[in-house]
């Protein structure tokens, strides 16, 4: 249960959840079909270090967790000297874990 | 007090503002980006106590925003605090560099919230009567009224890389988040420093600080680390890491640095300023009181005993 003054922001996250679902797919596969592969990860990790801030606080703990090991991997795969399909590897399984649960979590 | 708070997710800025006003800050201005940050400042009227400023966001980042504000004269020492998340917390080195004055993590949590805030609203405080002592010293225009005592951690004129010391407590807390456990310190004391305040005026006190602290950050100037005056003549340098320091040359470094401004001190019929450079003491850092102890045992070190004086009133401006 969320402080009622909340409620407002959470409706907005959530609101946001289905193109930000469908944004993280496309990104997915483009990193996958190799288009701009770095700069799809970079956006990937934008998109959930924006929702890792929010996502606990607005009542979702596992969305919250999940954006937030993404957003981490994602950084160190950009910073890394490995090869970035090779970094992918560990942040794809993470990703589809998020977007599962985001999906599960589309009406709020 | 009012409060400047920059992030570039409108959800998390109104998460944010709630909590703010659930602890009783009202008078809020929240932007979504450094520009309308610096736009908000340059408003005439504006005039903000404290900044919270996310580190990650696009195009100008919270750590260039800190240093642009930070290069606005009114707000040289106005608390800037840093919000950021795990994946950024590299950056936070880079932020109390640039002046940032503590930092809290993302998500929000309300008690830790309300614990930086209450130390925010002190350092405020503190600083309202400094500026009222400066602004008393600018009227008297060469009749000197600037009032402080030899135990103020005082901001020192020209002294760019010094940072205040509850800063300087806060970087080493963040060494215990970024797996880097092991950090150092050491002071550096001024050994005539209570003669010397006793003889001079307060602004000539000052001017020997700054004299100091310009060998300081001279001798210093290799060095990744980040120093403070803590009051009583006493300077203290962290380091990030336990690596070994030829203590003794910066010493010899630092005293003959000194000498240079000799005629200075001789014309003001006042004794030269001899510094002793204590230990490098080390620690694992995992809480906000060993941070405290370890500067406290940098301290003692350069001072010897009875060094504590000091102490007391920095833990109660940090409690």
């Amino acid at each position: 249960m969320i402080n009622a003054a909340l409620v407002p922001m959470r409706t907005k996250f959530v609101g946001q959840m289905l193109s930000r679902l469908g944004q993280l797919e496309a990104l997915r596969c483009a990193v996958n079909d190799g288009r701009e592969p770095r700069p799809s990860m970079a956006e990937i990790g934008q998109i959930a270090h924006r929702m890792s801030g929010v996502a606990e606080t607005l009542g979702f703990p596992r969305i919250g967790r999940l954006s937030m090991e993404v957003d981490m991997q994602v950084s160190a795969a950009l910073s890394a000297q490995a090869q970035l399909s090779q970094s992918w590897r560990s942040v794809e399984p993470l990703l589809e874990d998020l977007l599962d649960e985001m999906e599960a979590n589309l009406d709020g | 007090m009012k409060i400047l708070a920059v992030d570039d997710d409108p959800v998390f800025l109104d998460i944010l503002g709630v909590a703010l006003r659930n602890l009783g800050f009202h008078d809020l201005t929240l932007v979504l980006s450094g520009d309308e940050a610096l736009a908000e400042m340059e408003v005439k009227g504006n005039s903000f106590d404290c900044f919270l400023l996310d580190i990650h966001m696009p195009e100008m980042d919270g750590v260039e925003l800190c240093r642009r504000i930070r290069q606005i004269a009114r707000y040289r020492r106005a608390p800037i605090m840093m919000v950021t998340s795990m994946s950024a917390r590299h950056y936070i080195d880079d932020a109390f560099a640039a002046g940032a004055t503590d930092y809290l993590m993302k998500p929000l949590d309300s008690i830790e919230l309300k614990a930086r805030m209450g130390v925010i609203e002190r350092l405020v405080y503190e600083q309202m009567r400094t500026n009222l002592l400066e602004q008393q010293n600018n009227r008297a225009a060469g009749i000197l009224e600037l009032q402080f005592d030899l135990h103020t951690p005082v901001s020192i004129p020209g002294f760019e890389r010094g940072i205040e010391y509850l800063a300087l407590e806060n970087y080493l807390l963040t060494l215990g988040i970024r797996e880097s456990y092991m950090s150092s310190a050491f002071a550096i004391s001024i050994r005539n420093a209570g003669l010397i305040f006793g003889m001079a005026s307060p602004v000539t006190f000052m001017n020997m600080l700054a004299d100091v602290s310009s060998v300081l950050e001279e001798v210093l100037k290799s060095q990744q680390a980040l120093m403070s005056y803590a009051g009583d003549g006493v300077f203290v340098v962290a380091l990030n890491g336990a690596g070994a320091l030829d203590l003794a040359t910066i010493e010899r470094e630092l005293n003959e640095g000194i000498a240079t401004f000799e005629n200075i001190y001789v014309v003001d019929r006042l004794p030269m300023p001899t510094v002793k450079v204590g230990q490098l003491v080390r620690s694992t850092l995992f809480s906000r009181n060993r941070a405290s102890r370890m500067l406290d045992r940098a301290i003692a070190s350069a001072v010897g005993p009875g060094a504590e004086r000091g102490a007391g009133m920095r833990r109660q401006l940090a409690s």
